[in-house]
């Protein structure tokens, strides 16, 4: 595939779901499941005699992210309108920056190191803009093409969305896979962007093969179909290539339903953006000061944390940088470390266990989180350390907490994982152990080395759970109590 | 001159979405073309080290803090929409 | 108590004093100007929209109580009328267009907000030229409107069914939207004050846009008073504006006073009165000029060789806007409307609005659409807004020396109706010297400066930047000096005077 001299460029769109309210009105940011058009108001509706004013957190944000992504910022934040007809534009234009006569993206010129095949790689960015999100169509049919009209709900028109464009620098659908995954770390990292959040992150492709056009792939939700749709592109288009035929330059539609690009079969209309400055919006200057007291906020990010996992946590590279790529992941093994020191070991379970688990259960990573709190994987690692369970038996429970959803607790004691401590409980076993191994129990009673015999029956018939030290000590105290009494009788 | 016209306002009025009946074609041409003549006066300046002044605006603009305000009742969204379903604005075909 | 004349033929700061008297005077002024809006209307056709007198009544009884029970409302009482390009919350607001023939905002615009606040009643809204596109208030969906000075002539526009209600006593005073010259073109054809404040001064809130970076709402009044009043009470900052200025409020009325604040320096631009002016306009200008010596103003000539592309780069700048803040326009969440099932968008689309538009309004966008497109860009657009940067720096420069720059608001005497609509160059012609502090953003004021064969001429002052104060006070002089004050057209005079 290499032969074909890929090239890659990606365009991620994501809210900025930190903010509380929309780019340019003070609706809420919050619309995910409200009753449709009831997170709206003059502005977001575009209704005649509306006006925006900008979100000044908004303007931290993509300063914030300009900074992370070593870009040089412009002098000042000009919003031009970017014109095309849609029916989930409120205005016929949408809020956007220009990088261009009269407009200015807030950011350009940037990179991103990200970590491939063991070595770092730069991933140039080309520009970042600031800009509104549409409404949101929905398709009564469930089809573009077979619904006879559209229904519009405008509750996320307005939300503020950052675009990041890169160089077509990537050169593999893998490495598209982690510049997202490393680029949504980062954004974790910076507190902006809730990616767990449906649509928050959105990623279109533009794929290129020596010998045929530039086809841009467009409406891709997640990394792992970044990757699955640049790998289908590559194949359809180098079966294309071989067969004589040519790529033609277009827009495809990624179906992640069956994993497949389309001919996005959009009415082709005469790009003529007709970009200029929004006179709404005054351009504003972007200070030192303001750039500097952003700086001065950014917390650790991603590579800064893998270093300090390494150091201090021993971790090796490889774990430091899976455990990082989610800073969710990353949270929550600091929250076990914690609680249960053992770094390592709970880096393992984490990386190899808990997260291929939550990724084959298609699970978010937050309800994971939730089902196995740092407490709980704490729990099992301290019964592993007591010898209770072994290291097999705790790899077990984590994938049944994760299906079921019932806590540790109850799985290990529904699945007779547990330790019986309990005297009462225990004796009872003991006595039957007893009564049932006569021929054992005189054998003991002459040889105390054939009590393991009579140990390994209480665990056999308690399914392992039987704590061994307690057990030991009531066979002891039972064999010396059978001891006297036949001692006295005899 | 007029077959360019013709053109012309064929790819404006695609770009803009906005028709010229045919009974309305004449005149529209005719106006547009002394309306561009009138537009062209300004190109006998040489303007090569003007900066373009946009909007006459020097000072900060107005920015908003990030606190949630009041939303239209959904009443008043659908108020002025003449086809809706079950609070869904309805709008045409997209392909 | 007797009165010897109508309550209407009061100045507004009196009307209101007599109220805060007595607060039955409210109703019985309703009633005066509703009688007078009786017998008129149908004549000028001032008002798209006008309110049922029992719903003004419903209002005036409201701000009676409220008067009181001590209530000081600078309005409070008045009756203001509405360019419908202002949205008003649950009245109709249809710019004059089929696009919004029904459009009922759910939102007060600001200037509405302020007004109300001090006990201003809304009486109506106002005919005007579609999107306030146009100079003579012919190009309205609904109707044209008569000049009441002489019916066949235009009121000028786009704000003309301002004008007119005021003019004719059909309001005490009224809002319009300049964005050329939409406030003191049609001012000065019907004999009344208007005012474009500068940029950033008036929230844009709720004023339904055409040329965003060149346009505010502006005072419109028969006297210099009223002017001062209305203005103060809705100019100020607005957080929902990005483009409103930082500025205290500013009681206008301080500065109507007979006393110049300051020996004022003119410009007299030399370019406006060289050519292409009437014979009756100069001679006002003229009188004016002495007048204004005569008080011991220094009056000098100026030259500002740009002026002359003004005009041209006035209309590249407004189209390019207007084809930008029209787009929204499709019938999909308000307005004329076709059915959707079944119809791609952009042929729905381009049915609403090929047939929602009027043609003015459709040229404008076509040709707004043209000078942004790609490859016409630079040529237009970005050209006049560097032409725009020249006329900036040389305004900048006069106000260094100057203190205001006079001017006549328009070439000639209203046209007849229908006379220039047919040719875009004679009406586009009609904003030459309006249109200037628009690209610039200063503030300038029409006011009356002659009665020339039964028909007004107005001049125009621009001032600095924030220099309304400046502005007033020299309109206030020279209207006490020409007693051009509360002109009543001949139509209206039998129901005014008692
Ligand atoms: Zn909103």
């Amino acid at each position: 595939m290499s032969s074909h001299n890929v090239k890659i460029g990606l365009e991620v769109h994501v809210q900025v779901t930190s903010l509380k309210t929309k780019l340019f009105c003070s609706c809420s940011s919050d619309y995910r499941g409200k009753p449709p058009n009831t997170n709206v108001c003059p502005t977001c509706l575009g209704l005649p005699g509306s006006l925006p004013v900008l979100n000044a957190e908004a303007v931290k944000a993509g300063l914030m992210v300009a900074l992370a992504l070593k870009c040089s910022i412009s002098d000042l934040l000009i919003f031009s309108r970017k014109h095309y007809f849609y029916p989930d534009l409120v205005k016929n234009y949408q809020i956007s920056q220009y990088d261009g006569v009269g407009g200015a993206a807030i950011a350009k010129n940037g990179f991103i190191t990200i970590n491939f095949n063991g070595g770092p790689k730069v991933v140039r960015i080309r520009r970042i803009n600031v800009e509104e999100d549409p409404g949101k169509i929905i398709y009564p049919t469930g089809s573009l093409l077979t619904s006879k009209y559209t229904l519009i709900d405008y509750n996320r028109s307005g939300i503020a969305l950052l675009e990041i464009v890169t160089e077509p620098d990537l050169t593999s659908p893998k490495e598209a896979r982690i510049f997202v995954d490393t680029l949504r770390s980062m954004l974790e990292h910076m507190g902006l962007v809730n990616t767990e959040l449906e649509g928050s992150l959105r990623v279109d492709a533009n794929i290129s093969l020596a010998g045929g056009s530039r086809v841009e792939i467009k409406n891709i939700s997640s990394s792992k179909d970044v990757e699955k749709a640049l790998a289908y592109e590559i194949i359809r288009q180098s079966k294309a290539l071989e067969h004589g035929e040519s790529i033609r330059r277009e827009t495809r539609h990624w179906d992640d339903v069956k994993k497949v690009t389309v001919p996005a079969r959009i009415k082709e209309v005469e790009e003529d953006y007709r970009y200029f400055p929004d006179p709404d919006l005054p351009p504003i200057k972007l200070s030192a000061t303001v750039i500097e007291e952003v700086k001065s906020k950014i917390p650790e990010l991603p590579d800064q944390r893998v270093e300090r996992f390494i150091r201090t946590y021993g971790l090796s590279e490889y774990l430091a940088n899976v455990l990082v790529a989610r800073k969710v992941l990353a949270d929550y093994f600091e929250e076990c470390v914690k609680t249960c020191k053992e770094p390592e070991l709970i880096g393992n379970i984490i990386v190899n266990d808990f997260k291929r688990w939550v990724e084959e259960l298609d699970l978010s990573m937050n309800a994971a989180i939730n089902m196995l709190p740092p407490t709980d994987l704490c729990r099992l690692i301290h019964l592993l350390n007591g010898n209770v369970i072994n290291i097999k038996i705790l790899k077990g429970v984590i994938p049944k907490v994760l299906k079921s959803g019932k806590n540790v607790e109850t799985v290990i004691y529904e699945d007779g994982y547990a330790d019986i401590s309990d005297e009462s409980v225990l004796m009872r076993i003991v006595d039957e152990v007893i009564q049932e191994n006569p021929k054992a129990v005189s054998d003991a009673l002459v040889n105390p080395k054939a009590i393991n015999y009579l140990v390994g029956q209480v665990m056999k018939k308690s399914r392992g759970r039987a704590n061994p030290d307690l057990t030991n000590k009531l066979l002891i105290k039972k064999l010396n109590e059978i001891g006297r009494a036949s001692g006295s009788a005899g | 001159m007029f077959d360019y016209l013709e053109l012309w306002l064929e790819r404006v009025s695609r770009l803009a979405l906005i028709s010229i009946r045919d009974e309305e074609r004449e005149v529209v041409l005719r106006d547009m073309k002394k309306i561009i003549e009138f537009f062209n006066s300004i190109n006998v300046l040489d303007l090569a080290d003007v900066e373009p002044l946009f909007m006459v605006l020097n000072e900060r603009p107005v920015l908003r803090d990030d606190v949630v305000g009041t939303s239209l009742s959904i009443d008043d969204v659908l108020a002025n929409v003449k086809e809706t379903s079950e609070g869904y604005v309805k709008g045409p075909r997209t392909a | 108590m007797i009165y010897l004349m109508k309550l209407l033929r009061n100045d507004a700061v009196e009307l209101v004093k007599l109220f805060q008297s007595d607060p039955n005077l409210i109703d019985e002024y309703v009633m005066e100007t509703y009688e007078v809006i009786d017998e008129v209307e149908d004549l000028i056709k001032s008002y798209i929209t006008l309110r049922p007198l029992d719903d003004v009544l419903r209002d005036c009884r409201e701000v009676r109580e409220r008067v009181r029970k001590g209530f000081k409302g600078r309005l409070a009482g008045l009756l203001i009328a509405v360019k419908d390009v202002i949205v008003t919350k649950n009245l109709r607001t249809t710019c004059a267009s089929k696009t919004l023939i029904d459009f009922l905002p759910p939102y007060n615009a600001t200037v509405i907000d302020r007004i109300t606040a001090e006990g201003g009643i809304i009486v109506g809204k106002t005919n005007m030229d579609e999107f306030a596109m146009g100079s003579t208030t012919e190009n309205s969906f609904f109707f044209p409107t008569h000049n009441p000075w002489d019916l066949s002539r235009v009121p000028g526009g786009s704000s003309g069914g301002s004008a007119t209600a005021v003019s004719a006593y059909e309001a005490t005073m009224a809002l319009g939207s300049d964005t050329g010259g939409s406030i003191r073109l049609p001012a000065a054809y019907t004999g009344i004050s208007g005012l474009k404040p500068t940029y950033g001064l008036v929230s844009r809130y709720g004023l339904i846009s055409y040329g965003t970076s060149l346009e505010q709402i502006g005072p419109m009044a028969r006297n210099v008073g009223d002017l001062a009043l209305l203005l103060s009470v809705i100019a100020g900052h607005d957080p929902r504006d990005s483009t409103s200025l930082y500025v205290d409020e500013v009681d206008y009325t301080r500065f109507l006073r007979l006393t110049p604040i300051k020996n004022y320096k003119i410009a007299v631009i030399r370019e406006c009165i060289e050519e292409g002016v009437d014979k009756a306009v100069l001679t006002s200008l003229n009188r004016s000029i002495y007048l204004l010596e005569s008080e011991g103003f220094e009056i000098s000539e100026v030259s500002i060789p740009a002026i002359k592309y003004a005009l041209p780069t006035y209309y590249i700048i407004a189209m390019a806007e207007a084809s930008s803040n029209l787009a929204r326009y499709d019938g999909v969440r308000y307005g004329y409307h076709v059915r959707v099932e079944d119809r791609l968008w952009d042929e729905a689309y381009s049915e609403v609005r090929s047939n929602g538009f009027g043609i003015e309004v459709k040229k404008r966008i076509l040709l707004g659409t043209f000078v942004l497109s790609a490859g016409y860009y630079d040529q237009y657009y970005l050209k006049a807004s560097k032409v725009r940067k020249l006329l900036y720096d040389e305004f900048l420069k006069i106000f260094n020396q100057y203190d205001v720059v006079l001017t006549p608001t328009a070439p000639s005497l209203p046209p007849k109706i229908g006379e220039v609509i047919t040719d875009p160059m004679k009406l586009y012609l009609s904003d030459i010297y309006v249109c200037t502090a628009n690209l610039v953003g200063l503030p300038a004021i029409s006011i009356p400066a002659g009665i020339v064969d039964d028909m007004p001429v107005g001049i125009q002052l621009i001032g600095p930047k924030l220099g309304e104060g400046t502005l007033i006070n020299i309109a206030y002089i020279h209207e006490f000096k020409t007693g051009l004050k509360n002109l009543t057209p001949t139509v209206v005079r039998p129901y005014v005077q008692s």
